[in-house]
């Protein structure tokens, strides 16, 4: 039992340490304890899901425990300001999406994050798009059924999104501007989940998640995903329709990052990028990322951060436009 | 024991007013959040609905401290009894400060200390062990078994 | 597999050397993990999840569910025997479980919540096993309207949970409501009364609110009184086993409890803390002793205690059936299941019938740890009342202090204690109720969530909220019993004292 084999060491090290025997035993070097990676978003939703695996794989390499922790809502914006306010030590980071840290400080002015000179990118992990699913039983069989209907009842079709200033909400808005329909979101804070459940319960027409939380749904046969917000075929879901092709470029990538506080001493983020960079690379984690159709491309900070300037950019036009 | 004695009423007069006074100024808050509308509400809603719930509240206070009679009587503790309360509030307080710069070890085996022997008549010794064993027993079976992570402070254990 | 058979597979897989050393090891850590004021099931399996990747699926997952029980009672001890709520699912206990103890009743008031426990854990392990795929539906058809009945009206409700003044549950309500608007609204991200204090952006832990207005609060009162009372703190230590009539007694109420816990488990939310809740207001207005719960009655702490252990059971079924989880305690199984490579959901029984055996199994086997570690540290925990208060009270103290900065690593937090402490204890003494203060915190954000996103969600159509037949039956119930407990109090209006009987 490796637990109990850990309880006993543990044991006995701490008490050889209160006798001041041992105080040495602690070597400063990072990490020489647990880290707490913060994910801004609810349990069992797809950025939960990766970021998971991530924390998984990131303490195999650091040889360090690494807590998850949850704190959704405000559309990631509460977990993130809870990581970028933390103490930059290297013992809290955070795993995030480009809505939280890049589309929410256009909309928020009050948040106090709002570029990414006020935290410290570390790694891009990949990206991966949204597909929009409908209910099994819906009348829609194809994405052009789905639009033809939404032409001609506007505000009729509502679309789940996770949470409202998402970029679902902001890709809607292009797609009723390009293909000439107006369908409203219905946010739901809970995340990709709670969106889920919405569309399974016949409370909203569609919604628009990743593939992680629908998939297994599709394939009991309850929901079908309708089209994919992306361009071409989807390794996935390769019978469903491609929003991009049909309208051009409507769809947003959903990008996630590894961040933390601005401030963080120069050898942890070096070992951080190292860890999170090996992940990346690494077999198991390119297995992975096809089951939950993730997109593995791995960036250094600097690469990311020019990433992420570039959307918010992006970002702005589209809101600008709005 | 001995004690001082407030009217019941005057309490409840005290906490429905202050309740009142709380509930005008966290509406006044409130109302600058934004709306929005209907199909689309804001987050000033709710915060909108609590502030009334809670005037209604303080009002039905202040009505019930208002028919209670000036017999009936709260007893707060005086003298020694109150000492010893306002002793075990400092000690928390200077606690809750000295943690972070302490660390968790050295900073609860100080409180313990002195909240033990402001709370008994053991003698130094006997106390000074007694807080010892304690911090030293939780600080094994939590920080270290069970990795709960507590402050450092300046000197790491 | 058909169920009988499922079992014995899965219990196979439980009742291994290695399988059953883990499940002994995660109830003690979870015991010790419980009693530590602040730290529930969640903080604990969170400390634990990362010892479980070494292990195979089904000995991390029994650990796991051993664990999650193991803190559940623990948090339920201190509550019983300090009045300190380890967690908000606990706050119902200290009502009647501390004044039981007061009465010389705590070891049997803790041998029935093991009971209760078991029973209801148990009885919804069976649910679980024979019903998944039907009841995981049940999640499907609460939305934001269903879940605004639930939750409003479950406010109205439970503002007058125990007896009292009208402003004696509603002022601490409004309290309890405002503070829970503090922070960063979830829906639209707006920072609200935060006076740009980056602490407050975060809101208020419930865990420590529970803490500070209970905990520190009780320990302020028996410090007062410390010298006044020939032997300090001492509570009487009379038999550790229930009377036959305790145990009579609590009978009905542990078969409500399972009832409630076991629904709340199937519906998205905080189902543990919310059905203590409701367990608790459910035998204040059925049980035949109501009058005096509240007053230190068995009832009211077999029903919550054996409610929330239902729930966290029935929790699994939208984990299993959906793969969703409905609180953080599930997620954290779901993260021990994912490190498998194991995604549960709809086909999780086809493609992995052993990982769904071994859940079941897993909870079982929690289930009867429970009561093998717990049942013979009654007597433990009941002699824990003889250590003298100089030594306790600082003891108490300092432990709500650990639970409550590691929450979230927060010195905020642990001053917030304070704070609350001298808060409770002021309400204490004008006897106004605190449990009415947690329900608001709790309920708050849920009611205006779903709100706002029921309205989003029909496009401002008000009628989202009763449009349902389960709207519709929530706010019948509501109604029901909001008009009875009117009915009875103009009734003994009209036939005061003794003729009112009926």
């Amino acid at each position: 039992m490796t637990f109990l084999a850990n309880l006993s060491r543990r044991g006995l090290l701490s008490v050889i340490a209160l006798l001041g025997l041992a105080h040495a035993a602690h070597a400063q070097t990072y990490p020489s304890r647990e880290i707490t990676l913060v994910i801004p978003f609810g349990i069992g939703g797809s950025t939960d899901i990766i970021g998971r695996q991530l924390a998984g794989d990131l303490a195999k390499v650091l040889g360090a425990k690494i807590n998850v922790e949850n704190k959704p809502g405000g559309t990631g914006t509460i977990g993130s300001t809870q990581v970028i306010q933390s103490r930059p030590d290297g013992y809290t980071i955070g795993f995030v999406a480009n809505d939280a840290l890049v589309l929410q400080p256009l909309l928020n002015p009050a948040l106090v994050f709002k570029s990414p000179d006020d935290y410290q990118p570390i790694v891009k992990m990949g990206y991966r798009s949204d597909v929009l699913y409908v209910r099994a039983d819906a009348p829609w069989k194809t994405y052009d059924d789905f639009v033809a209907d939404a032409k001609r009842n506007p505000g009729k079709m509502r679309i789940a999104i996770p949470g409202v200033g998402t970029l679902g909400e902001l890709t809607v808005q292009k797609l009723n501007k390009v293909a000439g329909v107006r369908m409203v979101t219905v946010p739901f804070s809970g995340g990709g989940a709670e969106a889920t459940l919405a569309v399974l319960g016949g409370r909203v027409e569609a919604s628009a998640g990743s593939v992680s939380v629908g998939a297994g749904h599709v394939a009991a046969g309850r929901l079908r995903a309708l089209a994919v917000f992306q361009r071409g075929k989807h390794a996935v879901f390769p019978e469903a329709a491609s929003i991009d092709d049909a309208h051009g470029d409507v769809s947003i990538l959903a990008e996630f990052y590894l961040f933390g506080p601005k401030g963080l001493p120069k050898d942890v983020i070096d070992k951080l990028v190292a860890a999170a960079t090996q992940v990346g690379r690494s077999e198991e984690w390119a297995a992975f990322a096809q089951k939950q159709d993730f997109t593995p491309d791995v960036k250094g900070p600097d690469a990311t951060k020019q990433d992420l300037l570039k959307q918010g950019k992006d970002f702005a036009e589209r809101l600008a436009d709005k | 024991m001995s004690v001082t004695r407030l009217q019941k009423r005057k309490g409840y007069l005290a906490l429905g007013a202050g309740g009142l006074v709380l509930s005008a100024g966290y509406l006044g808050m409130s109302v600058q959040l934004p709306f929005g509308d209907l199909a689309r509400p804001g987050a000033s809603l709710f915060p909108i609905a609590v502030g009334i719930i809670l005037a209604f509240a303080s009002l039905s206070t202040l009505w019930e401290g208002w028919r209670t009679p000036v017999a009936e009587q709260v007893e707060f503790p005086a003298g020694a009894d109150a000492l010893r309360l306002l002793v075990l509030v400092g000690a928390l307080f200077v606690y809750i400060l000295a943690l972070p710069w302490l660390g968790q070890l050295v900073a609860s085996t100080l409180f313990l200390t002195m909240l033990m022997r402001v709370l008994s008549d053991a003698g130094w010794p006997r106390v000074i062990a007694y807080a010892l064993a304690v911090s030293c027993i939780l600080y094994v079976v939590f920080v270290r078994l069970l990795n709960v992570p507590m402050p450092r402070g300046i000197v790491d254990f | 597999m058909d169920p009988i058979e499922g079992l014995l597979y899965g219990l196979s897989l439980a009742f291994t050397y290695q399988n059953l050393l883990a499940a002994f090891a995660g109830a003690f850590a979870g015991t010790a993990i419980g009693v530590l004021p602040g730290f529930g099931p969640t903080a604990g399996l969170a400390l634990l999840l990362p010892f479980t990747f070494a292990m195979g699926p089904s000995t991390g997952l029994i650990m796991m569910a051993s664990m999650l029980y193991g803190a559940m009672y623990g948090g339920s001890t201190t509550a019983i025997l300090m009045n300190m709520p380890g967690e908000a699912a606990s706050v119902m206990t200290c009502i009647d479980g501390y004044k039981l103890t007061k009465k010389g009743r705590a070891g049997a008031v803790l041998f029935i919540v093991a009971a209760g426990s078991f029973i209801g854990g148990t009885i919804s392990v069976v649910g679980v096993m024979l019903f998944v795929p039907t009841l995981a539906e049940l999640a499907i058809i609460f939305g934001p309207g269903e879940f605004f009945a639930l939750t409003a009206g479950g406010l109205l409700l439970l503002s007058r949970i125990s007896a009292g003044t009208l402003a004696a549950g509603l002022l601490p309500m409004a309290i309890g409501l405002l503070l829970s608007t503090v922070g960063q609204e979830a829906v639209s991200g707006q920072y609200r009364f935060t006076f740009g204090v980056n602490d407050l952006s975060q809101g208020l832990e419930l865990a420590v609110l529970a803490v500070g207005i209970y905990g520190i609060a009780e320990v302020m009162f028996v410090v007062e009184s410390l010298a006044s009372q020939g032997k300090p703190m001492r509570v009487r230590v009379r038999e550790m086993l229930p009377t036959r009539e305790e145990i009579r007694r609590s009978w009905a109420p542990i078969g409500r409890g399972t009832i409630v816990g076991f629904l709340f488990g199937l519906i998205p939310g905080p189902a543990t803390t919310l059905s203590t809740f409701t367990a608790y207001r459910l035998e204040k207005a059925v049980s035949k002793y109501k009058d005096e719960i509240g007053e230190g009655a068995i009832e009211g702490v077999a029903a919550p205690e054996t409610a929330n252990n239902a729930a966290a059971t029935s929790l699994m079924v939208p984990l299993l059936g959906l793969g969703i989880p409905f609180s953080s305690a599930t997620a954290l199984m779901l993260g021990a299941m994912m490190v498998h490579n194991v995604q549960p959901g709809p086909l999780l029984m086809t493609i992995h019938p052993e990982i769904f055996w071994a859940v079941i199994a897993s909870m079982f086997v929690g289930n009867i740890m429970l009561v093998v570690i717990n049942v013979p540290m009654i007597g433990l925990w009941v002699n824990m009342l003889r250590i003298p208060a100089y030594i306790l009270l600082p003891t108490i103290l300092m432990m709500a202090v650990i639970g409550s900065y590691s929450l979230r690593n927060s010195m905020f937090d642990v001053s917030l204690l304070l704070v609350l402490g001298i808060l409770g204890y002021v309400l204490r003494k004008l006897d106004f109720q605190l449990a009415p203060l947690v329900v608001g915190v709790v309920l708050g954000p849920m009611i205006e969530k779903h709100f706002r996103e029921g309205l989003y969600m029909s496009q401002g159509d008000l009628s989202v909220f009763w449009g349902s037949p389960i709207a519709v039956g929530i706010w019948s119930v509501v109604f029901i019993v909001v008009a009875l407990g009117l009915m009875s109090r103009l009734w003994k209006r009209i036939f005061p004292a003794g003729e009112g009987e009926g």
